[in-house]
Parts: structure tokens; C-alpha cells; sequence
């Protein structure tokens, strides 16, 4: 009896917690400050920071793997393997990403990129901070598929982050899903002075026309048209790009209203915790406290400046041509982090022209990054994988 | 090393960004072919709506004349004389439902009419 005591008194996980764990600790208690009290990108913030805790205490087992026995010739389980052992196959199978996008599909309004295209152009060049990231992170020592998925973070876009980490540096996955989180909350901070820099008081001042009404017609066949030609093009974007495309095909076609609802809400709600807890669980002090994490930190912050700088470049382009009737502050909501990235553009036009409205223009480039983010993805896996 | 790592880095740079912008301004090449071609068709139904509502007046103009003409040519016979017709008012036709007919045939029908002899 007094063994058996012993052997669970033994088992306790606090005589395995050390210094490491504590600092993970700290770090989990700081994201979820930021989450819960800062409201900076709760929904995955929260769960991430949930993960990593549970990723730091000893001995729960979450993570084990089954242990499998092939008895004449059929697999037999002896352990049955820890829950998040199973519940991180979502990402490892590459399935909650694609999932979350058909989510975020069956919410978006494409609406405004249909009702001025040219906005395609600032979401392609806000994926800049993507490819010179990618530079940066070489120059640091890491290797090309390390520096690809560190360079996704100027995507702006946490499951295009998560679904390239995952394929080509999954022992990066903690560190570059909270940097593109993060930043995505801190896009109001990051974005202002440098779009301010790099654009004239009389360019801040423009005021854009109304956008035309888009038929239904062509929405519908948008997401057909956008998804048959990515693949084509780009076919290692395929998950990511046709459940996007698919579930903004729910929305638009206005007859299976239950499905686009289910996508919306219940399938995108379900998978985002587990997503954000998956990511969070592989957040353990072993592989999380390293000087590769502040690099990758430093690095997010770059990819997001250069993403900005990109776009706002661009809309400066546009400017010039089509002789003052694009405002280039819609050029910096490029960088997706919907709707964030495009609200930013529209409060600093305010600062400058009190009767400026620019959400809508701005909405355009926004949803023009989602697309360009997977495109830049599919770009990277297909050099690299 | 690093250079050659830094060079490959500028061109994957030059590749990937090259290859996302060229795909999205193929996007905004079709959506512009595609909303060119939404906008002529619905100008071309705009326009056959109004061909067909020209097209109609014109027949119920053509109608409005032999009608007078009939009308003329009925009240001369049956005044037997040399007459002006001063003004025609067309009274539009509603579309009558069903239930009004039926009440009005009842209606008719419950009166007694005597043939003259």
C-alpha cells in the first residue's frame, strides 16, 4: 500500500516542472492577457495560450503516441495514445486549415475586389514582406524551408501560416502561429507610420468613387473562376484555395443558406479551438525556448513592415496612373488580416479627410491578400516541397 | 554559402513575387472580361425591353387608329348622317378575376329579361 503511495505521489508532475516550464508559464499567462484583457485576436489566441500550458505540464500523456501491435498481421492497439496526439493530425493531415478557410469562404464579401479588380494587384503586391522575410531568414541561418514558412508570416494570414509550417517546418509551428497572430492583433500599431511615411498629404486626402454594384451573376461564377485557375496555375494551393473558394460558393448561390451557416459558424467555431489548442500543444519549453524563436519574432515584424510597405507602393503606382482616383492607403489592407488590415486604412484616411470613407475600397485589396497569401504559399510549397 | 543562399533567396523572391502577381492580375484581367460581359448583357436585355416596349406602342397606336376608324364609320351608318366625333376616351381593361365574373353572372342571371315580342 504504502509503495503504491509512493508510486503516485512519484507520478505527481510537479517534481518534472523546472525553470523552462515556468517561463512557458509566464509566456502562456502574458498571451492569454493579451487575448482575454487586450482582446488581441482572441479566438486563437486564447486557445493557443491554453495549449501551450497544457504542452508544459509533465506527465499528461496528451501528446503520446499509440502503441500498436501487428498481430498476425492485423494492428492491434496496446495504448490507445494520448488526445492530442490524435486531435494534431488535423494539422499534420493538413485538414483544420483548408477547414477554417472554407469557414472564412462563407463569410467573405468579394464584393468590393469584384466591383473594382484592379484591387488584385495591392493584394499581390502586399505579399512583398512574404519573399523578403524569406531573405532575412536565410541571412539568419535558416534553411529554405524554414525561412518559407517563417516568411508566410507577412501573409497575414494565421491558416496559410499553420498550413505551410506544418508541411515544411512543423517544429516551428508554436513559434510562427503565435508571431502571425500577434501581429494580425497588432496591425493597428504596425501599419500607421509606415503608411504614413511613405505616402504625401494629398495622396491620404483622395477620395475614392463608389464602388458599382456586382451582379449576382458574377459572384457566383468568381469562386469557380478563381478556384479552377489557381489550381491549374498554382495546384499545390489546391486545399487551401478551393475550400475558400468553395465556401463562398455556399454564400453567393443563395441556395443552401443551412450549408454556408454551418461553415460560418459551427464548423469554423469547432475547428478553430482545436486548431489554436493543436498549435499551442507543440509550444513545449524544450522546442519554444530557443534564440530561433526571437528571430522568428523579429522576422514576423519585417515580413509584416515589408508586406505593408509593398502595398502601399503599389497603391502609390495606381495613383499615379490612373491619375489620382485610387487612395494608396487601401494598398496596406493587402496584407489580408481581414478585416483588421482594411479598418486600419479606413481610420487613417479619417485622420486626414473627416468625410473619407474607405472601408469599402479597402475591403477590396483585404480579401485580394487571402488569395494572394495561399497563392504565395502554393509558390513556396511548390519550390520547396 | 550565404551568398550563394542570400542570391537563391533574391530569386526566390523574384519568382514568387513575379508568379503571385501575375496570377492575380490574370484574375483581374477575367473579372474585368467577366464584368465587361455582364454589363453588355444587361444592357442588351435593357435594350431588347425597350425595343419591345417601343414596339408594342406602335401596335396599340396602330389599333387606337383603325378603332376610331371603326367607331366613325359605325356611328355615320347608324346616324345616317354627316357627323364629328369630338373625342374618344379609351377606357383601359382591368384584368378581371374570376370571382368578380362569377358574382356578375349571378348578378345577371337573377334578373328576369322578357324578349321583346
Amino acid at each position: 500500500m504504502f509503495e503504491n503511495l509512493m508510486r503516485f505521489v512519484e507520478q505527481m508532475g510537479f517534481w518534472s516542472i523546472g525553470f523552462p516550464q515556468l517561463i512557458m508559464f509566464a509566456i502562456s499567462g502574458i498571451l492569454m492577457y493579451l487575448a482575454i484583457v487586450k482582446g488581441f485576436e482572441p479566438l486563437l489566441l486564447l486557445p493557443i495560450s491554453f495549449g501551450a500550458i497544457l504542452a508544459n505540464l509533465p506527465n499528461s500523456g496528451l501528446l503520446v503516441a499509440p502503441v500498436i501491435e501487428m498481430i498476425n498481421g492485423e494492428p492491434v492497439f496496446r495504448e490507445a495514445g494520448g488526445l492530442y496526439y490524435w486531435i494534431s493530425k488535423g494539422i499534420k493531415l493538413e485538414i483544420f486549415p483548408p477547414l477554417i478557410f472554407l469557414g472564412i469562404g462563407a463569410m467573405t464579401d468579394f464584393g468590393p475586389l469584384l466591383s473594382n479588380p484592379k484591387t488584385f494587384l495591392l493584394g499581390a503586391a502586399a505579399q512583398l514582406g512574404v519573399f523578403a522575410a524569406f531573405i532575412f531568414a536565410v541571412a539568419l541561418g535558416f534553411t529554405f524551408k524554414e525561412a518559407a514558412s517563417i516568411g508566410i508570416i507577412g501573409g497575414a494570414d494565421g491558416p496559410t501560416a499553420i498550413y505551410l509550417t506544418s508541411k515544411l517546418a512543423p517544429h516551428l509551428l508554436g513559434p510562427i502561429a503565435v508571431a502571425a497572430y500577434s501581429y494580425m492583433a497588432l496591425v493597428p500599431l504596425i501599419q500607421p507610420p509606415i503608411m504614413k511615411l511613405l505616402t504625401t498629404d494629398a495622396e491620404r486626402k483622395v477620395v475614392m468613387e463608389l464602388p458599382k454594384q456586382v451582379s449576382k451573376r458574377v459572384k457566383i461564377l468568381f469562386p469557380i473562376i478563381v478556384m479552377v485557375f489557381s489550381i491549374l496555375v498554382v495546384p499545390p494551393t489546391a486545399p487551401l484555395i478551393a475550400m475558400l473558394m468553395g465556401g463562398n460558393l455556399l454564400r453567393e448561390s443563395g441556395v443552401v443558406e443551412r450549408l454556408a451557416k454551418m461553415a460560418s459558424n459551427e464548423l469554423i467555431n469547432i475547428v478553430t479551438f482545436f486548431l489554436g489548442t493543436a498549435v499551442g500543444i507543440t509550444m513545449a519549453a524544450e522546442s519554444f525556448l530557443r534564440l530561433q524563436t526571437i528571430f522568428i519574432i523579429i522576422l514576423g515584424v519585417i515580413a509584416f513592415g515589408m508586406s505593408t510597405v509593398g502595398g502601399v507602393l503599389m497603391g502609390k503606382i495606381m495613383y499615379k496612373l490612373t491619375g489620382g482616383k485610387v487612395n494608396p492607403l487601401i494598398g496596406s489592407a493587402g496584407v489580408s488580416a481581414v478585416p483588421m488590415a482594411a479598418r486600419v486604412s479606413h481610420n487613417v484616411g479619417l485622420e486626414y479627410n473627416k468625410h473619407n470613407y474607405l472601408l469599402m475600397h479597402a475591403m477590396g485589396p483585404n480579401v485580394a491578400g487571402v488569395i494572394g497569401s495561399a497563392i504565395a504559399a502554393g509558390i513556396l510549397l511548390a519550390i520547396f516541397k | 554559402m550565404f551568398w550563394e543562399n542570400i542570391l537563391e533567396g533574391f530569386l526566390v523572391l523574384i519568382v514568387g513575387l513575379t508568379g503571385v502577381l501575375t496570377v492575380l492580375f490574370l484574375f483581374y484581367l477575367i473579372i474585368e472580361g467577366v464584368n465587361k460581359l455582364e454589363y453588355l448583357l444587361v444592357e442588351n436585355q435593357k435594350k431588347k425591353a425597350e425595343r419591345a416596349k417601343a414596339a408594342n406602342s406602335i401596335v396599340s397606336s396602330e389599333n387606337e387608329e383603325d378603332l376610331i376608324a371603326i367607331l366613325t364609320a359605325a356611328a355615320s351608318v347608324t346616324l345616317s348622317g354627316k357627323i364629328k366625333i369630338k373625342q374618344i376616351r379609351f377606357i383601359k381593361s382591368q384584368p378581371v378575376s374570376p370571382w368578380a365574373t362569377l358574382g356578375r353572372m349571378n348578378l345577371i342571371s337573377s334578373h328576369n329579361i322578357q324578349k321583346n315580342q
